[in-house]
């Protein structure tokens, strides 16, 4: 047997015989096997046998290398049920034919393309979920703002529609205040105020849902009687109550006094949890109780009425919710305003209920009780300035203020005024919000950085709800609204210049 | 709480702004026939003369106890808020507009 050249013989140790399994074969220039070697002597292929002629597969390869200086490389041929790499050396005869057994790293190899291929599918499917997903993303933002425009134009028209309401409202007030003025032994203006009062509620109810959590809308508190106030319910309800037969009772402990909080937001709290009593109430009582100790209004509204299951005693205060199976002709609003009102108060609101047996609702509100001394507020003395670009107004409240004993100093625009300031560091600024040249908030927000002790009131033509949300409200001591009610200028002065003084 | 110096104080105040109203009405009106000349060429931006002169008259009239002239004017002055920066339906607009003329009308006749 002819000796392979020594270059051949290198190539078969290096690349070759260094793998398992292969079967060299030295062929002639007939193309028929002149020897046979095994690395693996039962791996056997069809067709390979000494003196038996090459199968015409592999003949073809060892013609087309032959006679090349370098050896040649046939990858993946298939014989019988193997996949094998052919390697020719045929630089001289015979020539040597190794088959290097391939058949699992070809299968490999495929099922690595396969999941190459499979991958590039489902990364195509991917890009296609991102880009469907990114265009959703997109619409997603669109309807959330259209939502947006839709949700805001339409507290907008409730909010008009109510203010709008007002004015009729307060009107119909009015001219029943004069009424019972005329004809104090009438028992219907009265009514009509309360009626009137009625009406207001669900007008300033649909305001606060409007308002849908605007925690800048100011409480205006007031000095009222809480007997007058306990008659009031007690009245506006008494006929719808004595229409269902049920006992209706409104108490007040430890008797008659003047208090100072939001009247009207009270008032509406009290009508929302009493209606609310009695529109699920069919048979049996309802009693109101009002007290107040420590520097704390109790309101307590308890009945005989469904009841409220525990799963729903969060749900109910949901807006435009109804639960159980009682009357639903309410707006459904009204829990959820006397909890945002009791909040805004800084008071709590609880429910304990039992279905079939009944519901009490208790709400606790810090205020003080108001005495005939303590409102006997004492002469104004000091330095006040008064910022309006209206000249009318400071003309006015020049007049009035110095007539209180003020020294009173005005600015016509934001420049004017802080030239005064620096000037005259009044422990008391009054600003209108809307200045030709600004914004009064910014301004006494400014002063207030340079004089901590400042005490700063806000005048407001368009209504302290005109803040409108995300304005800060921070180091203002009031807000007041044109026409402004000199005797609430007045004690709202006092109280400021008796801060100033008390600032620290 | 007012003192009757105080009232006579006010009453004089009075007597001044209502000397004024003649001349504030003399500008509500410039400013609407620039407003109609501006509408009538396309333009629908606020005027914000009239605004300005609409808002004092709404934040003051209230004040010196003009209640039904500061009601009027703050119709006007809530209309151009609510339609800003445009003024709005100009026949809607008029129609306030005519309403607080003839509120000042009134408030200049019964000071006659």
């Amino acid at each position: 047997m002819r000796r392979i050249s020594k270059r051949a013989s290198q190539y078969l140790r290096d690349e070759l015989l260094n793998r398992q399994r292969f079967i060299a074969l030295e062929v002639n220039a007939q193309r028929k096997i002149v020897s046979v070697n095994r690395s693996t002597p039962e791996w056997k292929l069809p067709g390979l046998n000494r003196g038996s002629e090459l199968p015409e597969s592999l003949s073809s390869l060892v013609e087309a290398a032959f006679g090349a200086d370098e050896p040649s490389v046939f990858h993946y041929v298939e014989v019988g049920d193997f996949i094998v790499d052919v390697h020719v050396i045929a630089d001289a005869t015979p020539a040597n034919v190794v088959l290097h057994d391939v058949t699992k790293a070809h299968a490999i190899e495929q099922a690595l393309q396969q999941k190459a291929h499979d991958n590039s599918l489902l990364s195509d499917q991917l890009k296609a979920l991102n880009q469907e997903l990114s265009e959703l993303n997109q619409e997603l933002v669109l309807r959330r703002r259209q939502a947006e425009k839709a949700s805001n134009a339409k507290s907008r028209f409730i909010a008009s529609m109510s203010h709008e309401f007002r004015s009729p409202i307060a009107s119909i007030m009015g001219y029943a205040d004069r009424l019972h003025t005329d004809f104090p032994d009438s028992e219907h203006p009265a009514a009509l105020q309360r009626a009137s009062w009625h009406l207001l509620t669900l007008v300033e109810n649909l305001l606060e849902q409007a308002r849908d959590g605007d925690d800048t809308v100011q409480l205006n508190p007031t000095r009222f009687s809480l007997g007058n106030l306990a008659k009031d319910i007690r009245a506006l309800f008494l006929v719808q109550a004595g229409m269902k037969e049920l006992d209706f009772a409104v108490n007040l402990s430890p008797g008659d006094m003047d208090v100072e909080l939001d009247e009207l937001r009270l008032r509406q709290i009290l009508i929302n949890l009493v209606s609310n009593a009695l529109r699920y109430t069919q048979k049996g009582r309802v009693n109101v109780r009002l007290h107040h100790g420590d520097d704390t209004l109790l309101i307590e509204v308890e009945d005989t009425g469904l009841g409220i299951a525990e799963e729903d005693l969060e749900t109910i205060f949901e807006p435009f919710t109804h639960v159980g199976g009682g009357n639903t002709t309410g707006t459904g609003l009204g829990l959820t305003i006397t909890r945002q009102l009791v909040k805004r108060m800084d008071g709590k609101l609880k429910v304990a209920s039992e279905p079939g047996v009944g519901s009490k609702f208790t709400v606790s509100i810090p205020c003080k009780q108001v005495s005939d001394s303590e409102d006997q507020l004492p002469p104004l003395q000091g330095s006040v300035l008064w910022v309006d670009d209206d000249q009318d107004i400071l003309s006015l409240y020049e007049v009035l203020l110095t007539e209180w004993g003020l020294q009173v100093h005005t600015a016509g625009s934001l420049s004017q005024a802080r030239t005064m300031m620096q000037r005259h560091a009044c422990p008391v600024v009054v600003s209108d919000m809307h200045l030709t040249d600004g914004n009064g908030l910014d301004l006494l927000r400014c002063f207030k950085d340079e004089h901590p002790k400042l005490q700063a009131i806000v005048i407001s033509g368009s209504g302290v709800s005109a803040l409108g949300p995300g304005s800060s409200v921070g180091g203002v001591r009031a807000f007041l609204q044109k026409p402004i009610d000199p005797d609430l200028l007045y004690r709202e002065l006092a109280a400021a210049f008796k801060a100033s003084v008390n600032a620290v | 709480m007012l003192s009757e110096r105080a009232k006579k104080l006010i009453a004089r105040q009075q007597r001044i702004y209502l000397e004024s109203m003649p001349s504030k009405k003399l500008a509500i009106e410039r400013c609407m026939r620039q407003v109609r000349a501006a509408l009538q060429s396309g333009e629908t931006g606020l005027c914000e003369d009239l605004f300005q002169h609409v808002h004092r008259l709404a934040g003051s009239a209230g004040s010196y106890g003009f209640e039904a002239l500061g009601q009027a004017a703050s119709l006007v002055d809530r209309y151009l808020i609510a339609n800003s920066p445009g003024m709005g339906n100009p026949a809607e607009l008029e129609v306030k507009l005519q309403k607080l003329l003839t509120e000042i009308d009134n408030v200049i006749q019964a000071g006659d």
